[in-house]
């Protein structure tokens, strides 16, 4: 059954990837300006890099979506595209476009735009999966004049001072059902979740839900991701072989919802690390499309940019004179680091910032560089496979 | 590739105005590089010779041209000429492996039977034949990009990977 190709392949499955060290190293070689950024994450050793950077995200929106805001104004002259969904957040720190910009990236689960007997089986209908709430926060700070990027997925989980309401997962602020002494869960209350209990304040807001991630996939060719073993999720309906695949929309959207993957190894295991490895692999997912999207945009943005301005629901802010500013800076970025915040469990089920979390907000704030601890522990000897890109 | 579109090519043009464009070449395809070095070398190795095919592609970029939208066996193709002057510890490696079992870089402390044995087979594979067979399966390249990496027609890429297979499949025959 096992042919000599496949023991080939096989044998790369424990390859880890270059240390961040390395790569800047071998940047600096030719790269006349060292990268703060990079430099700061590269301090760190390879394995603990890996889980923490284990690269980005759920709405490989942002990317494309600030860049396809900057082309409203720019090259294909499309002033008639405009964002069909508005949400009024304010007030949001604001920021002249010249300057560095923090988006806050929700992946909403909103079941509010199933119609079709399809998307019922797929999604389940508004009235059985009521109201809206989400497991994907990502923070992405974007610098126009040094084109850094840095993404910080914030765990769901994590327990915060919600206004109105006390200790929560910091997830339930987005949750409509919920009421702290008057503050609705929403949009609002959880940009101010967030800005409070984070110190980071937010200039925009991109809201995402699964049909408008498939699309913006579709659009963009597909998704390609490389599996090193054959990987499933059940619950997501996720169903991919080993090697490199190029994912649909609707795969891609099972990929980046998948919270219990499973390898095939001889039998399916379950991979540990849950929501942890979710946040990586929605890291992965958004690099990958933000890559392609740069690709994309040098021909004809205007499909694309209907895709995006169609249906995701952005702040009222949120203005194609501002965007045109991040063009360049997404466009060619010099350095693109993600990562999940660093987090340690706290009470039962809940997780609270670890203490090298602080340098990835200043980060995000634009102050200082980041630097995480050298792991401890020893690492575990049977690694679990990780997705990669290709 | 599958309707992604992939402009090396354009973007390693721009380099050549603005230098830092050519950061997106890098990060596009250097982890990449460094798995494929690290698993014919060893990481440690690999962090030398994957800088070294960035800075040399970078000092060759005029050379790359402009239409072509894959930069991949470009690198690969730098990549293999710097592996080959580790031709001798990377046959000596892998005999080591097959004798010992153990994977001499490190990379894998619990190889399969079937590993070792494919190990084995591997040192003793033409070096040519070797070459193109791994860019095949741990470079994900086709046959054309392999073609294009090697600087020689398809028609002897296609017979180098049937021969490097065929020294393969004895090795796993003999160990049912």
């Amino acid at each position: 059954m096992t042919d000599e190709l496949e023991t080939l392949r096989s044998m790369r499955r424990a390859v880890e990837a270059p240390s961040p060290a390395a790569r800047n190293a071998a940047r600096a070689r030719w790269d006349a300006e060292p990268l703060d950024l990079v430099a700061a994450v590269a301090t760190d050793s390879p394995r603990r890099v890996r889980s923490f950077t284990m690269r980005a995200l759920i709405a490989g929106t942002v990317a494309v979506a600030v860049v396809a805001g900057a082309l409203l104004v720019t090259r294909a002259r499309v002033n008639s595209v405009k964002p069909s969904h508005v949400v009024a957040v304010a007030p949001l720190a604001d920021a002249p476009a010249t300057e560095p910009q923090v988006f806050l990236l929700v992946g909403s689960d909103s079941r509010a735009f199933v119609s079709s007997p399809g998307e019922q089986q797929q999604f389940g209908t508004p009235d059985a999966v009521s109201g809206a709430r989400t497991d994907t926060m990502i923070l992405v700070r974007i610098d126009p004049s040094t084109r850094h990027v840095l993404m910080v997925s914030i765990p769901r989980d994590l327990l915060v001072d919600i206004p109105g309401c006390g200790q929560e997962k910091i997830n339930a602020a987005f949750n409509d059902q919920l009421d702290c002494n008057g503050n609705r869960g929403g949009v609002q209350l959880l940009v101010d979740t967030i800005t409070r209990a984070l110190g980071v304040p937010i200039n925009h807001v991109i809201e995402v839900q699964f049909p408008q991630f498939a699309a913006l996939v579709d659009h963009l060719g597909g998704l390609r991701i490389r599996f090193p073993e054959p990987a499933r999720d059940t619950y997501s309906g996720l169903s991919e072989p080993a090697g490199c695949v190029t994912l649909t929309g609707d795969q891609a959207l099972a990929f980046v919802r998948s919270r219990h993957l499973e390898w095939l190894d001889q039998t399916w295991k379950e991979d540990p690390t849950a929501d942890l490895g979710r946040m990586g692999r929605q890291q992965l997912a958004l690099r990958q499309l933000a890559a392609a999207a740069e690709s994309r945009l040098s021909t004809d943005p205007r499909p694309l940019l209907r895709t995006l301005f169609a249906d995701v629901t952005v702040d009222s802010g949120f203005t194609a004179d501002d965007a045109l500013r991040y063009f360049d800076a997404l466009r060619s970025y010099h350095a693109m680091v993600a990562m999940t915040l660093p987090i340690e469990p706290s009470g039962t089920s809940g997780l609270a910032l670890a203490p090298t979390a602080q340098s990835v907000l200043d980060a995000l704030n634009g102050h200082g560089t980041i630097s995480i601890a050298p792991p401890s522990g020893t690492p575990a000897s049977d690694p679990t496979p990780v997705p990669a890109a290709c | 590739m599958a309707g992604v579109e992939i402009h090396d090519g354009e973007r390693i043009a721009k380099s050549l105005e603005r230098p830092a464009d050519f950061g997106v070449i890098f990060e596009r395809h250097f982890d990449a590089i460094h798995r494929y070095v690290a698993r014919r070398l060893g990481s440690g190795a690999a962090d030398d010779i994957a800088a070294s095919v960035f800075s040399e592609a970078f000092a060759q970029r005029a050379r790359f041209l402009t239409d072509v939208g894959d930069a991949r066996p470009w690198l690969y193709g730098i990549a293999t000429n710097l592996i080959r002057r580790h031709r001798r510890r990377e046959r000596a490696a892998w005999r080591a492996y097959a004798k010992h079992g153990v994977d001499p870089f490190g990379i894998d402390i619990h190889p399969r039977l079937d590993e070792v044995a494919v190990a084995r087979a591997l040192g003793r594979v033409a070096k040519a034949d070797r070459d193109a067979l791994l860019l095949m399966v741990w470079a994900d390249l086709t046959y054309d990009d392999i073609a294009t990496a090697l600087d020689i027609p398809v028609g002897t890429v296609r017979s180098r990977i049937h021969r490097a297979r065929a020294r393969l499949r004895v090795e796993l025959e003999n160990l049912r």
